[in-house]
């Protein structure tokens, strides 16, 4: 599914060069739930940021479903990340100005030929699985930090996204409300999609099927 | 598009202070930008009542070949004079006075003209309300004037002030035509009211000549036209014994002598330009540093939505369209209130001059500031607007979202 051969990234600010990431190579397998652990800069999130093709490496290879997408051009990157991906951050990132449903149909709205009313009824669906149709009028602001990352991964899978890469999806919840998502996590992955996750918590992580341990930009 | 504008509304609405600043600095640029524009086109000489100015060849004061001045048409040969010019069938008569005016037992002190019908043939006053004055009108000495709508205000608080009488020099004139006002900066003479030439005095400036425009016909050309009126002049002053100092190449158009009056001459033009131009760049740079505070406090949304597929252009597009609705808002309000500052600014400024009767600019010119501040207005969206979306765009969204 996802395949990362020796991938390297350099932080350069003027003189100062930060390996963050040193020869990575890893395979992400088709229905997998992944977690990646490590310590606070040890380069985890850069390796998700990479593997979501957020940010490039420095050098390496990507292949995602076989497709080298080192040398694919901005704007098929965007579509890919539409299509293919899907994502969850610690600090929800939703739009304030828009309105839960507004918020979970996004991805559509960059998506050709999605109509206004099917983008209505995707947004309607994927709040019925996190629960939330009841404040679909609602504005994040109205919302706890809990039912804000619901939202997130709500509009992490209207796209019905092959991957679902999470920076941290727990990060800012109480245990009660991390366990809640790591369920409901689990049941997305039982339904077929794979979920890379960065997390810092032994407990969250013992939830997924695969534990990769990171250290100074490399895997233990 | 329904996305576009709730989040539009909820940006503009939340930031007031910043949409009321934008607003507010794009309303002034624009303000000055439609009074340039309006100006520009006024002073390219082409523009109502002077649409002939680049036919238009004017005979006041001669100098002799020693330089010393030897004044211009006398009155009584000015009629006997035209007959030299059988193929121009436009010449006007022109002189001017300041008389004190009665209208509605008030006095006014005005500029009058005294001209021919001609006056009305060459050139393009816009009548509001009836009509000129006629040859046989002057031939039997009817007590008729034409003003324009301001001096009509004035007179008799009405803009129509057809068939009220005025009265200067011991005799009473009828208003038969009202015509639009006009320009300082695109007016053959000073004055705002005319009356047949056939009532002039000559008083006070005792001046006893007329001012001649010559309207050159089409069908002879500019150059061979400035011939034959050179030589009609030369002529005129030969049956005074007098050498004239007036050839061909001396004689130009009221446009040249325009271009020419015109500080800078030609260079006017790319003066103003440049001038229009710089009006546009320092609000638009002030407006950026705005801009560009806004959009960083939005950088999070837009890596947000390129992190779920939006593509460079479209979230180009967000930012700087949300800037463009800000600054057309700005940019019509400008244009809009053009003409009511530029009004308070007359007022102010040559309030009691001796243009005090003339506009500086009579009215704005839609067509003109829509060529004009349309690209104006893009250009300035494009700077104060463009930019800062387009470094957003550009920025990393993985940054981005850990800041």
């Amino acid at each position: 599914m996802i395949k990362l051969d020796k991938i390297n990234k350099v932080f350069r600010t003027n003189e100062i060069e930060t390996h963050a990431l040193n020869n990575i190579n890893l395979t992400v397998e088709k229905g997998e739930f992944m977690s990646i652990m490590g310590p606070s800069g040890c380069g985890k999130s850069t390796l998700l940021n990479i593997m979501g093709l957020l940010d490039k490496p420095t050098s390496g290879t990507i292949l995602l479903n076989g497709i080298n997408v080192e040398e694919m051009s901005e704007h098929k990157t965007a579509e890919l990340r539409n299509k293919t991906l899907g994502f969850i951050f610690q600090s929800f990132h939703l739009i304030p100005a828009l309105s839960i449903i507004d918020n979970v149909e996004l991805p559509l709205l960059y998506r050709k030929g999605v109509s206004y009313k099917e983008r209505k009824e995707r947004a309607v669906e994927a709040l019925q699985k996190v629960e939330l149709t009841h404040r679909m009028k609602h504005f994040p602001s109205q919302l706890s930090g809990g039912q804000c990352q619901r939202v997130a991964i709500a509009r992490a899978l209207i796209g019905q996204p092959e991957i679902l890469l999470a920076d941290e999806p727990t990060g800012n919840l109480d245990s009660k409300m991390s366990e809640e998502i790591i369920l409901l996590l689990c049941e997305i992955n039982r339904s077929g999609t794979t979920i890379v996750m960065v997390t810092h918590d032994i407990k969250m992580a013992s939830n997924t099927s695969r534990i990769i341990n990171i250290l100074d930009g490399k895997i233990l | 598009m329904k996305h576009f504008f709730i989040t539009a509304y909820y940006n503009i609405a939340k930031d007031k202070s910043y949409t009321c600043l934008c607003l507010f600095g794009t309303t002034i640029t624009f303000i000055f930008i439609a009074l340039a524009l309006q100006l520009m086109h006024i002073c390219s000489g082409d523009y109502p009542p002077m649409t002939n100015a680049n036919s238009i060849i004017r005979l006041d004061m001669f100098k002799n070949t020693d330089g010393k001045n030897i004044g211009g048409i006398y009155y009584k040969e000015a009629n006997a004079f035209t007959k030299n010019l059988p193929d121009f069938k436009h010449i006007s008569l022109y002189h001017s006075n300041a008389i004190n005016a009665l209208a509605k037992e008030q006095l006014h002190n005005t500029d009058i003209g005294f001209v021919n019908e001609e006056y009305w043939n060459i050139y393009n006053y816009k009548f509001l309300y009836g009509k000129p004055f006629f040859k046989e009108d002057c031939i039997n000495r009817k007590q008729v004037a034409v003003m324009t709508e301001k001096l009509s205000k004035t007179y008799f608080n009405k803009s129509n002030g057809l068939g009220e009488k005025f009265s200067f020099q011991g005799k009473e004139y009828e208003v038969i035509g009202v015509v639009k006002n006009v320009s300082m900066f695109s007016t053959p003479t000073e004055s705002v009211i005319w009356v047949p030439y056939v009532f002039d005095k000559f008083i006070p400036n005792g001046m006893y000549k007329y001012t001649l425009d010559v309207l050159t016909p089409p069908s002879i050309p500019i150059n061979a036209a400035k011939e034959k009126i050179a030589v009609a002049v030369q002529q005129y002053f030969n049956t005074k014994n007098m050498k004239v100092d007036f050839f061909p190449k001396q004689i130009k158009t009221l446009k040249e002598t325009s271009e020419n009056n015109i500080p800078g001459g030609k260079m006017f033009q790319y003066g103003s330009t440049a001038a229009l131009l710089m009006l546009l760049i320092i609000p638009a740079l002030n407006i950026l540093t705005l801009n560009s505070t806004n959009a960083n406090n939005r950088a999070k949304e837009i890596a947000v939505r390129r992190a779920f597929g939006a593509k460079p252009f479209s979230s180009f597009i967000l930012i700087a369209g949300e800037n463009f609705l800000i600054t057309a808002t700005g940019a019509i309000t400008g244009v809009l209130c053009a003409v009511p500052v530029m009004n308070v600014l007359r007022k102010n400024i040559v309030g009691n001059s001796a243009f005090m009767d003339l506009e500086i600019i009579d009215h704005i010119d839609y067509n003109v500031i829509l060529c004009g501040a349309l690209p104006a207005l893009i250009v300035f969206s494009l700077l104060s607007g463009g930019l800062p979306a387009y470094l957003i765009t550009k920025r990393n969204i993985p940054t981005v979202l850990k800041e």
